[in-house]
């Protein structure tokens, strides 16, 4: 049973979580007198905390404590974005010069790199004037072929582009402003590879020694297996995953294994198991051997934490554990709990920011799940067989895990793969062949065991295989789940929680309730999809997307050559409230009516309205039918325009963010003044009319 | 008793949390008491700090035939790796916008759109000077500028370097006409050499000029459509009026089918009327009286006209 006594931390985390949640959404930054006054505040409930309380009277200091956490809070949020972001935003880019201090590497493609840096100097040249740059940390993008490795402290100098990073173009687009907050990063800087030099005087730190090992241990990996072996082995024992081939990450992803990718728990529990069965128990025998004992699991842990790059699962798992340890070998009670609630307090107070992170978010729903649910689910049901009643254990671990992380999962990435049970079963006891498998050829490869290499690459590919294969199972789907279904599930499982927990009779009726109306809403919203028939236009990175529903099905067009996958990061909320059947470029060739069911270039026509599109060189039809809608694509000549209008003043006019500005607000302020009605979608993300 | 027990904390228990709290707090004013590092103080002094570029990469990239520290060779790859595509793979050149191929283009990370809109512009006879000049291109915008910079070469840089840019130095007297231009008798090409101006630009001040039937002053050339600002603040010292305008009898013109850029054609048929009621034009005060509620519609047309009477 969890309550206040036994986890405290849990408790501080969840006020914690409050208070930033609180604090972004009012945009609340307090200064001058309201700082004083909420410091006052803080210092006389901190005072009447302390204060003895008579029986029945004592949830008065819980409140009192409550409302100095929450304050704390605030305190620390604003410090950090202090700290972070000094200054307004850069409006627009310009030429750069800086000195960086490397973080990590986010990500490592073939003809260029992203780093996360942290910026020692740095100016802009704007308008003959050189403004510093006053942010505290910086993604660099590096273009260039040259394979370079960057470790952490290296220090370059870097002359470049700076400017900040794009708004998503539409509303339901990835907001990659939003991801890289929680990195501290505002702004990014373009360079190519030959205007970067290096310090020659590096700095130490264990991060720096962990990144160099990692690299050396992913090369000895990659020189001995094949790619497809060495970047999956690499990913799942190292976290190395900056280079990793989409199919390979696809495979994962769509077989519902994409946990195993991701340095987390499974695999801080993996390592925990092999330590355990080379040291032992950490809380057997005499107090001096258990603390050697702790010596060597904690050193272990936190090499292990260093190699696979610390993200905030992995320092999630690692904290938990090394605590768990300390206890055991302490010879304390050691909550699960509160271990999880100080593992969340402390990335929660070291990262104000940290909680919009997925994997953050994932990571620590994925382990209440298991705790709170692994057990029951088991005890559910028993085998006689221990390896029916091994593989029902594992299914229970992972079905107990997906509880509360399905609602975040149809959230952020519209998927939802119905093999993740399959591929859970396979995948975990896999990871554990795999990381042992790598580590021990890694350690007796001084030995140049071949033989042991070519197993290891053998096992791994059938693996790969078996990914791939349920990977395939999956129809390609997206599920279009509206937010008050995501919400109902949400409370489905809070229901079910707290029934179990505190063996609240209308828990489970509630959880029942709420599944029941999270199917009823999804119900709904598709059939009310399939009866939708409309033209929808927005935007993405790369340029115009237009989709034509009828029905529900839809046809998708773009004026820009992009990857499907492409389309779907910066369109994804809007591509899933519709099932694409059918992606076109834009042909300018081509005209069709509705009857075809598609859209061209030179525009759409039904027999309720027309729509058309305006390049400058092909002019809509003066006659029958008439344009009701026009989309300005580009405008080379505005004199053209004018003239087309005055004879068509009844068009509604659609104007894309990517018309030029200086020739946007021209065409605007003609509209203006023939009082002819336009539709701009920069204001609105998208534009939409019903068919 | 139980439920306030579940939901209290010991007196004990509630002093560690706030010392704790007070303690994170208070470390954010602690840490900035602390000396910073050596490193931190040598990078403020030490600002020309560059390794020879040969030299970084001979410690940075990955090769094969390195030998470890305890002099054992490393045994070559039995797999193959992508690495050899990485080698062959073109290494992108800094090209000269102005001459580079759509091909060119996209390889060192123009879109095939913004590729061909470029392209289309030079051949129209735009001309690309600088970096606000390729953000006016379309489909171009400042988070794709900013990947492609560094390969971008204007036209006043040599091509053929290494990929270093060159700094480069703007020669104001580079472009600098050898005259100051009438601008009511220059023609394109003398406008073309004026600096921002290229035949495009040309040829619409041209087109404005006769639409205007000449300029009255160098300051009209602001309603040119397009010429940023900018631009006409650098070329309006190169331009003077010497040819002056020469006006048109304001009764022998055709008001049927009369064109000017000052005048709305809603007069039109009101200067017709207000000729067939009272006849002639003899001043401008008659002209004027063509629209009474607002007898400065024609300021600016007025010195494009002459009022002779016809014979």
């Amino acid at each position: 049973m969890i309550n206040l006594r036994n986890s405290p931390f849990l408790w501080l985390a969840l006020l914690l979580l409050l208070a930033y949640s609180v604090v972004e959404h009012y945009d609340f930054i307090p200064t001058g007198t309201g700082l004083w006054i909420l410091f006052s505040v803080f210092i006389l409930c901190a005072l009447a905390t302390s204060v003895i309380y008579k029986p029945g009277k004592q949830i008065v200091a819980t409140l009192f404590l409550s409302i100095c956490i929450l304050l704390a809070g605030v305190f620390r949020h604003a410090e950090i974005e202090k700290e972070n972001f000094p200054k307004d935003d850069i409006a627009q880019g310009g030429k750069s010069e800086a000195i960086v201090s490397v973080i990590s590497v986010l990500k490592k493609k073939t003809n260029s790199l992203t780093l996360h840096c942290k910026v020692l100097e740095s100016h802009i040249e704007n308008a003959n004037q050189q403004i510093p740059f006053t942010d505290k940390f910086i993604l660099v993008r590096i273009k260039g072929s040259q394979y370079k490795r960057f470790y952490p402290q290296d220090i370059l100098n870097i002359q470049g582009w700076l400017f900040p990073i794009s708004a998503p173009k539409n509303p339901h687009a990835f907001d990659l402003r939003q991801y890289y907050k929680t990195l501290g990063i505002r702004h990014q800087i373009s360079c190519a590879d030959s205007t970067i030099f290096l310090h020659p005087n590096q700095g130490y730190s264990f991060m720096r020694l962990s990144a160099k090992w990692q690299a050396q241990l992913c090369d000895i990996i990659t020189q001995h297996t094949s790619t497809d072996v060495a970047q999956m082995s690499n990913a799942l024992v190292f976290g190395e995953r900056s280079s990793m081939d989409e199919e390979i990450r696809d495979a994962f992803a769509n077989s519902g294994a994409m946990h195993v990718l991701s340095v987390s728990g499974m695999h801080m529990a993996i390592i925990y198991s092999m330590l355990y069965l080379m040291l032992g128990a950490p809380g057997s025998g005499a107090l001096p051997r258990r603390m050697i004992r702790l010596c060597f699991y904690a050193l272990s842990i936190l090499i292990y934490v260093g190699l696979t790059g610390a993200s905030p699962a992995v320092w999630r798992a690692g904290l938990m554990i090394i605590l768990f340890i300390v206890g055991k070998a302490m010879g304390w009670n050691t909550q699960i709990w509160n271990l999880l609630g100080f593992a969340a307090f402390v990335m929660l107070w070291s990262n104000p920011f940290i909680w919009h992170n997925i994997g953050f978010q994932l990571s620590f729903l994925a382990m209440a799940g298991i705790l709170l649910f692994a057990k029951p689910i088991i005890r559910y049901y028993s085998f006689r067989q221990i390896i029916l009643q091994r593989i029902w254990e594992i299914t229970s671990v992972s079905i107990a895990a997906q509880i509360f992380i399905i609602p975040i999962i149809l959230h952020q990435f519209y998927q939802l793969p119905l093999t993740f049970a399959l591929s859970s079963l396979v995948a975990m006891p896999a990871s554990y062949i795999i990381i042992f498998g790598a580590l021990l050829n890694i350690i007796l490869s001084p030995l140049h065991l071949d033989w042991l290499w070519q197993w290891y690459d053998q096992l791994s590919h059938f693996f790969l295989f078996l990914m791939k294969w349920m990977a395939g199972l999956n129809p390609d789907m997206n599920f279009s789940m509206p937010f008050y279904a995501q919400l109902w599930l949400m409370m489905s499982a809070l229901s079910f929680a707290c029934g179990l927990l505190y063996q609240w009779s209308n828990g489970r009726k509630l959880a029942l309730l709420f599944s029941l109306t999270g199917l009823l809403t999804l119900c709904w919203h598709r059939t009310r999809q399939w009866t939708t028939s409309d033209l929808t236009v927005y935007h993405n990175y790369s340029g115009l997307v237009m989709d034509i529903i009828m029905d529900g099905r839809c046809i998708s067009l773009q004026d820009s050559m992009v990857s499907d996958q492409h389309v779907e990061f910066s369109a994804g909320g809007n591509r899933v409230f519709r099932d694409v059947i059918h992606v076109d470029p834009l042909d300018s060739n081509k005209i069709y009516t509705r009857a075809d069911r598609y859209l061209s270039h030179a525009g759409f026509y039904s027999s309720a309205l027309s729509l058309w599109i305006w390049n400058g060189k092909e002019i809509p039809p003066m006659a029958n039918p008439r344009a009701s809608y026009l989309l300005i694509d580009h405008c080379p000549d505005i004199i053209d325009l004018k003239n087309y209008l005055q004879t068509n003043n009844h068009s509604v006019i659609i104007l894309p963010v990517h018309l030029e500005r200086k020739t946007k607000k021209e065409i605007i302020e003609c509209l203006q003044v023939s009082e002819i009605k336009f539709w701009d979608i920069d204001a609105d993300g998208y534009f939409s009319i019903p068919l | 008793m139980k439920r306030e027990y579940q939901f209290t904390l010991a007196r004990t228990d509630r002093i560690y949390i706030i010392v704790l709290v007070v303690f994170l707090l208070s470390w954010e004013l602690i840490k900035y008491a602390i000396p910073r590092s050596e490193l931190n103080e040598s990078l403020e002094i030490n600002k020309a700090m560059s390794m020879e570029k040969e030299d970084y990469f001979k410690d940075n990239i990955r090769n094969d035939k390195t030998t470890s520290k305890k002099g054992v060779t490393k045994k070559p790859r039995r797999f193959p790796s992508n690495e050899a595509e990485i080698r062959s793979s073109d290494i992108p050149v800094p090209v000269n916008i102005m001459e580079a191929t759509p091909d060119e283009l996209k390889s060192i990370g123009f879109d095939a759109y913004v590729a061909g809109n470029l392209k289309r512009y030079m051949e129209a006879g735009g001309v690309i000077k600088d970096e606000k000049d390729v953000l006016k291109i379309y489909g171009m915008d400042s988070a794709k500028w900013g990947s492609v910079a560094p390969y971008v070469l204007f036209p006043e840089i040599k091509t053929g370097t290494t990929a270093t840019p060159v700094e480069r130095t703007f020669d104001p007297n580079r472009y600098l006409p050898k005259r100051i231009l009438d601008l009511n008798t220059a023609a394109a090409i003398d406008l073309d050499s004026l600096p921002g101006i290229g035949p495009v630009f040309a040829d619409r001040i041209i087109s404005l000029r006769n639409s205007l039937g000449g300029f009255l002053h160098v300051d009209q050339i602001q309603s040119c459509y397009g010429i940023p600002s900018e631009t006409i603040e650098k070329i309006t010292p190169l331009l003077t009026i010497r040819e002056p305008v020469k006006p048109k009898n304001v009764n022998e013109i055709d008001w049927k089918k009369f064109y000017h850029p000052y005048l709305d054609k809603k007069f039109n048929p009101m200067i017709i009327a207000y000729k067939n009621n009272h006849g002639p034009f003899k001043t401008s005060g008659d002209f004027r009286k063509v629209f009474p509620p607002d007898t400065t519609w024609c300021d600016r047309l007025l010195p494009y006209l002459t009022f002779e009477e016809t014979n």
